[in-house]
């Protein structure tokens, strides 16, 4: 199974970063989706079908907690699993995060194995079967991930 | 400047500018020379508020090399490739994760907003008041020298 994934940033810089990153980690994506905001990103939502949002927390217009209520509350997309990729990680706003219903957190300054770990084991729990062997983790853990 | 809160900012900084943009950074000690602004062919600023029980802002001044170092290290791209939108760009994220990451360090219950980075091309930079500025914090690097203005942020959340 191949994921699409979209990524919310409002650097584009960033959004380039994480999808080179996502690319090498091993992890089968169909298709990658970009939004600048919160906003963007539900209009995103509404044409496509998406497996996992990795999202910023601080953008203008709509931040990442207001599309993580916004997504958590639409039947249609309530199951998709949210991510966040942040430099906010104060426990009160992870905690925050927690209660909202995020999958997950990666916090920034990163490394790429950081970002792999947490995606695999989302969307492991997410879809119920490993998205990638434990023959090809390996095998991806040997390449050079370096940015 | 509290020297506990001037080593955290450090240790972060270290942290972000080694992980993410493979660029070391050392802290310089002592008042900043005047001369240390010869030869620097421009700057580029990018600055974001921190609001809260009262509104603070901190500035990132980067000589333009050293953004386009930052720039190229984090994306991963040849130098060919980079222009001034990417730079602004990239010192932004700098600038964002910087003080995202104090914060988290320095203010764990968020009781401090991080706003949205803003970022800006400086051709006639002059350091004016920077200068006498005891809050300034300045970073040697092989790109020359990144300061920092806090604006009084320690005052709030050490």
């Amino acid at each position: 199974m191949a994921f699409n994934i979209l990524l919310v940033d409002d650097s584009e810089t960033m959004r380039a970063v994480i999808r080179r990153v996502v690319e090498m980690s091993g992890v089968p994506v169909d298709e990658f989706h970009e939004a600048g905001n919160g906003f963007e990103a539900l209009d995103v939502l509404k044409d496509n079908w998406i497996d996992v949002i990795l999202s910023d927390i601080n953008m203008p217009e709509m931040g990442g907690m207001e599309l993580l209520v916004e997504v958590k509350r639409n039947e249609v997309t309530g199951s998709i699993p949210v991510i966040f990729i942040t430099t906010e990680a104060s426990d009160a706003k992870m905690a925050e995060a927690k209660r909202l219903g995020v999958s997950g957190y990666i916090k920034k300054p990163f490394v790429p194995e950081g970002i792999k770990a947490v995606l695999l084991e989302v969307l492991e729990k997410a879809y119920d079967h490993k998205p990638i062997s434990d023959a090809e983790i390996a095998e991806a853990s040997d390449d050079d991930m370096d940015f | 400047m509290d020297e506990r809160f001037r080593n955290t900012v450090y240790e972060t900084l270290a942290d972000i500018f080694g992980i993410m943009f493979f660029i070391p950074i050392e802290p310089l000690t002592g008042p900043p020379p005047r001369k240390m602004w010869n030869g620097v062919e421009g700057i580029v600023l990018a600055s974001l508020d921190v609001t809260g029980i009262r509104n603070h802002s901190v500035s990132f001044y980067f000589p333009k090399e050293l953004a386009r170092n930052v720039a190229i290290n984090f994306m991963g791209i040849d130098e060919s490739a980079i222009n001034e939108s990417r730079e602004l760009d990239a010192v932004k994220e700098a600038a964002n994760m910087a003080v995202g990451s104090l914060l988290g360090r320095v203010d764990p219950r968020a009781t401090l907003k991080l706003g949205i980075p803003q970022g800006r091309i400086v051709e006639d930079f002059s350091p004016g008041g920077l200068l006498e500025n005891p809050d300034i914090c300045v970073y040697e690097t092989e790109y020359g020298y990144l300061w920092i203005d806090f604006d009084e942020i320690s005052e709030e959340v050490s």
